[in-house]
């Protein structure tokens, strides 16, 4: 007990503000962030505190904030997860990726295209409906594919500006930008599930 | 060394002979495969293939690169830690890659080992090996368990619980499923196995079916003889005076007397009776059956729902399920009973309608058919177009109705930020868009059908003009003309009902494959063939090695263990999602662990059988769910037999008795589903009553008390001790008052044990739980302070 005591006392004095230490997240700009390639290829980047201390990341993650409406504002660049630290803490947040210079969105862009694969369907070579599973083969913006949707009243969602999000059963996501501008056959296909 | 244990490659993905070709041209032989993974984006993130295998005499990891016919070897000494980066649809599998080899163990102790480990980690870059779509996920996270096992020199053999997932078998048939990403056994889900698999559900009602089907040809026989009767007969023979064809052959006016109008007459009105008593007749059998069938398909349907785990009911949203009990079994109903005998019916009224057709004047029949193929290509077009206004015109309406239920579910906050007006105006919006497509549909509709009438229309003039002139030149009587013309209008009813038929049989097949799935999914957890029954249970519980996730990759608990004696109260201490009310989770056995075991009096949980386990098992869970009924209902929910007694003793030691007496009706008080009347701290109670009036060998507290004061939390803690005394007990709690009795407690940080021990030595620890204590405590000084 006494032990405990002492504990209370150290407590008091504060000096354990390490143990309660969380990253506070900045707003990331051209001036206080530097993004370039890291030797893996992804991302490293550098921040420059207000003090003027430099603070290096071997890599970084870039996640959106609004990835389906407004896919370049708000991108939080995070410190990646890792087995020893398990959730990587927010190191900043990009308000308007068009603050960078055009090497720097094109290399985050390059990161988040990945992150956020969704790949565009540009054609549909055949739709086939076996047992309630529809067999896909398309053309995407990625290359050929074939998949399996399930339940497309549930997994074809048509959004506000016309653009159609699939989900396929193993929770792999394509877009159409607009059925419409589909070739024709390609759009007679899809027409029924949209 | 290693390759001794190592006899053919693990059954992961298999390569085919010219990927093995390309990697023995690198130096791989097929013996050396340890694992091969199949990753269907290439390096570039395109979809493509890629094979990463591992080799296990060389330790090296190597990949090719089809689409872009590149080839790389990694050496594992330099090159691990492999971490698997999930993205949405998408997951990108990264390993750290370094300059000198990975630091050796030597004699250092667990804690300087990770110590030395994280340096290293920290020192390398991250490098990319490959990108895989979910459609290779759970293979992709076997080959990096298969990978880190082989860097620590550690055996994974061909019956490892890793590869179960891949061997996953049709429940019904027994064969393994040809593709295991997507469990689709094409033996058994054969339409024709569906359809007759659903009229199983009918065997009871032969009777009724047949009734059903008797009445409905006795109608349609009926009104295709009544044209007959009424044009041929009645007009013909005996209205019309006699005439007599060239040949001398009498045509009409045969029964030309007044008595046998009062006889046909006669006749007319006893077939309008018969059809209305069949009719009737069919009606009365159809309800019988149709609700009994209903009755026995839903209640089917919620049976095998409530056999399966919890990870199902997680996965799928209450309101779809709800749907599935409700709707799928009427809609099947009704094919079987509206759709099947339909489809005969009208079958066979259009076949004897052609041939009476033709028998009557074939030259007119001509006529008749020349607008069908016009109609049928119109209904075949045009009415997709219908069915999509419709299906709109539902998700409209349900999206309406979903905007309803949550406004109204959520009045409360609306009213508390004034927000009805917003509410009223984005109802209005969905209620706009349901009235648009209301309107869509309806304009088809009423642009279609007038025009399939105006073409039948057409075709009628035609045949009277044409008609009429073979009534005049004596090629056919006036009856004839009429009972033709009442045959015509009768045929283009079966071809508008074909035409839905194929609709209606989609919607049915869909419906049916709903039902099947839920009635053949067989519960991810299952009673062992020899599962071992307790009666009693002592509560001796030991976790060796145990490995959980809800999804791969996201380890909630890492390879714990731990030992909790009979009659110990245990605290589980630990910050939001570390992983404390998993182990709760996992005593129950409401999900399976991935790896490890979890023994309870030197049983695994997975030999003892469910019900045993659970009924010597009470937890009091953070969320409280009283069910629609009284409040003694509710407490003696576990153990109905209870008597009053019984239930007042839990209660009083639940700290409910007082406030349960309060209210008017008492014990008999209705509580449940948008019951307001009880705090979130009484219902809390009720729910620890329940469990307590169960009589546990072990109870489980998981932050049971959370709702409530401090001061009532204290009396519930005093109450509950004496009646847990010699028990196994498991508290799990966030305000560390809770945990005061505890005996020791264990701190969990990041699914692992961070520590154990009493207070007063995890205190001493500076650890987790004296960071909890000095965080809580210092909010305590912050309260005294009036800061």
């Amino acid at each position: 007990m006494l032990e405990t005591e002492q504990i209370i006392k150290d407590l008091e004095q504060g000096d354990d503000d390490d143990l309660f230490k969380k990253r506070q997240s900045v707003r990331l700009l051209p001036e206080n962030a530097r993004f370039y390639p890291s030797a893996g290829g992804l991302i490293s980047m550098t921040l420059t505190h207000p003090d003027g201390h430099e603070e290096h990341f071997e890599r970084v993650v870039a996640v959106r904030s609004f990835p389906i409406s407004d896919p370049d504002v708000y991108i939080a660049i995070r410190e990646p997860d890792s087995r020893t630290k398990e959730r990587g803490q927010e190191i900043g947040l990009i308000y308007t990726l068009s603050d960078f210079d055009p090497e720097t969105v094109k290399l985050l862009n390059q990161e988040l295209s990945l992150r956020y694969f969704t790949p565009a369907i540009t054609k549909v070579y055949s739709l086939k409906e076996k047992l309630g599973y529809i067999y896909c083969d398309v053309d995407t913006t990625a290359g050929k594919f074939s998949f399996v949707l399930r339940n497309p009243s549930s997994n074809v969602r048509t959004l506000e500006d016309k653009r159609v999000m699939i989900s396929d059963i193993d929770g792999n996501c394509f877009v159409i930008m607009d059925p419409q501008k589909l070739d024709r056959s390609s759009l007679k296909k899809i027409e029924i599930y949209l | 060394m290693r390759s001794a244990w190592v006899n053919a490659m693990l059954p992961l993905n298999k390569p085919d002979e010219e990927i093995l070709q390309r990697f023995m041209a690198a130096g791989v032989a097929e013996d050396d495969i340890l694992a091969a993974l199949y990753m269907d984006l290439n390096t570039a993130g395109a979809f493509g293939a890629c094979w990463l295998v591992l080799d296990h005499k060389r330790l090296r990891l190597c990949r090719l690169d089809v689409s872009t016919d590149t080839y790389d070897e990694f050496e594992l000494a330099y090159f691990c830690d492999p971490y698997i980066d999930n993205f949405a649809s998408s997951n990108r599998l990264l390993a750290y890659r370094h300059d000198r080899p990975v630091p050796e163990r030597g004699d250092l102790d667990d804690e300087a080992y990770q110590a030395l480990r994280d340096a290293f980690c920290r020192e390398g870059t991250t490098a990319i090996v490959g990108y895989c779509t979910n459609a290779c996920k759970r293979r992709l996270f076997a080959f990096v368990y298969i990978w880190e096992r082989l860097m620590r020199g550690e055996i994974v053999r061909e019956d490892d619980p890793i590869f179960e997932q891949f061997n996953a078998k049709c429940p019904k048939c027994g064969t393994v499923y040809p593709d295991q990403e997507r469990r689709i056994c094409e033996k058994c889900s054969h339409r024709k196995n569906m359809i007759f698999r659903l009229l199983s559900y009918f065997k009871d009602f032969k009777v009724q079916l047949v009734t059903v089907l008797i009445c409905m040809l006795v109608t349609s026989g009926i009104s295709l003889l009544t044209p007959i009767v009424s044009g041929q007969m009645l007009y013909d023979q005996v209205i019309s005076e006699p005439t007599f064809s060239e040949s001398g052959e009498q045509l009409t006016g045969r029964w030309h007397d007044i008595g046998y109008v009062y006889v046909f007459v006669g006749i007319l009105v006893g077939m309008a009776l018969l059809s209305l008593l069949a009719s009737i007749v069919q009606n009365r059998a159809n309800a019988h059956m149709s609700t009994c069938v209903t009755r026995d398909m839903k209640n089917d349907i919620f049976r095998a729902m409530n056999k399966l785990s919890l990870s199902y009911f997680n996965a799928n949203p209450t309101g779809r399920l709800i749907n599935r009990v409700n709707y799928d079994a009427v809609r099947i109903r009704n094919f079987y009973i509206d759709g099947v005998p339909h489809l005969i019916v009208n079958l066979l009224n259009f076949i004897g309608l052609t041939i009476f057709l033709l028998l009557i004047n074939w030259k007119l029949t001509l006529i008749v058919f020349v607008p069908v193929p016009i109609i049928v290509v119109m209904f075949r077009t045009q009415l997709p177009k219908l069915w999509r206004a419709f299906s709109l015109q539902y998700r409209r309406s349900s999206s309406m109705n979903a905007m309803l239920g949550d406004s109204l579910n959520g009045i409360r906050v609306v009213k508390a930020f004034a927000k009805e007006a917003e509410e009223s105006h984005s109802f209005y919006r969905y209620s706009t868009k349901l009235y648009q497509a209301n309107l869509k549909a309806n304009l088809i509709s009423i642009t279609i059908f007038p025009i399939v009438g105006l073409l039948i229309g057409i075709s009628s003039q035609a045949i009277w003009g044409y008609g009429g002139i073979e009534v005049m030149s004596r090629h056919m009587t006036y009856g004839q003309l009429t009972t033709y013309l009442g045959y015509v209008g009768m045929i283009f009813g079966p071809l508008n009902f074909f035409s839905t038929f194929t609709n209606l049989l989609t919607d049915t097949i869909n419906s049916a494959e709903r039902m099947f799935d839920i009635l053949d999914m067989i519960p991810e957890i299952n009673d062992a063939p020899d599962a071992v029954k307790l009666d009693e249970i002592r509560g001796d519980i030991e976790f060796k090695d145990v490995c959980f996730h809800y999804t791969p990759n996201r380890p909630i608990l890492k390879e714990v263990s731990f030992h909790i004696s009979a009659g110990d109260h245990v605290g589980l201490v630990g910050h939001t999602g570390s992983g404390k009310s998993t182990i709760a989770n996992l005593i129950t056995r409401m999900y399976d662990v991935v790896s490890g075991s979890i023994t309870i009096d030197g049983y695994d949980v997975k030999q003892i059988e469910q019900k045993s386990l659970r009924k010597n098992i009470a937890i009091v869970s953070q969320e409280i769910f009283l069910f629609l009924g009284t409040i003694a209902d509710n407490i003696r929910y576990a153990r109905p037999e209870a008597t009053m007694e019984e239930v007042i003793a839990a209660a009083k030691a639940a700290n409910a008795h007082d406030f349960i007496l309060n209210l008017p009706e008492g014990y008999e008080t209705e509580v449940g589903i948008g019951s307001r009347s009880l705090s979130g701290g009484e219902r809390q109670r009720i729910s620890i009553a329940r469990a307590l009036l169960l009589s546990p060998s072990l109870l489980i507290m998981d932050e049971a008390t959370a709702a409530m004061d401090t001061e009532t939390e204290r009396l519930i803690s005093e109450a509950v001790d004496k009646l847990i005394e010699g028990r196994t007990t498991i508290t799990i709690a966030h305000r560390l008052s809770t945990l005061k009795n505890c005996n020791y407690l264990m701190a969990i940080e990041n699914g692992e044990i961070a520590e154990r021990g009493t207070a007063e030595e995890l205190l001493a620890k500076k650890g987790v739980y004296y960071r909890l204590y000095t965080l809580q405590n210092e909010q305590m000084k912050k309260v005294a302070q009036g800061l």
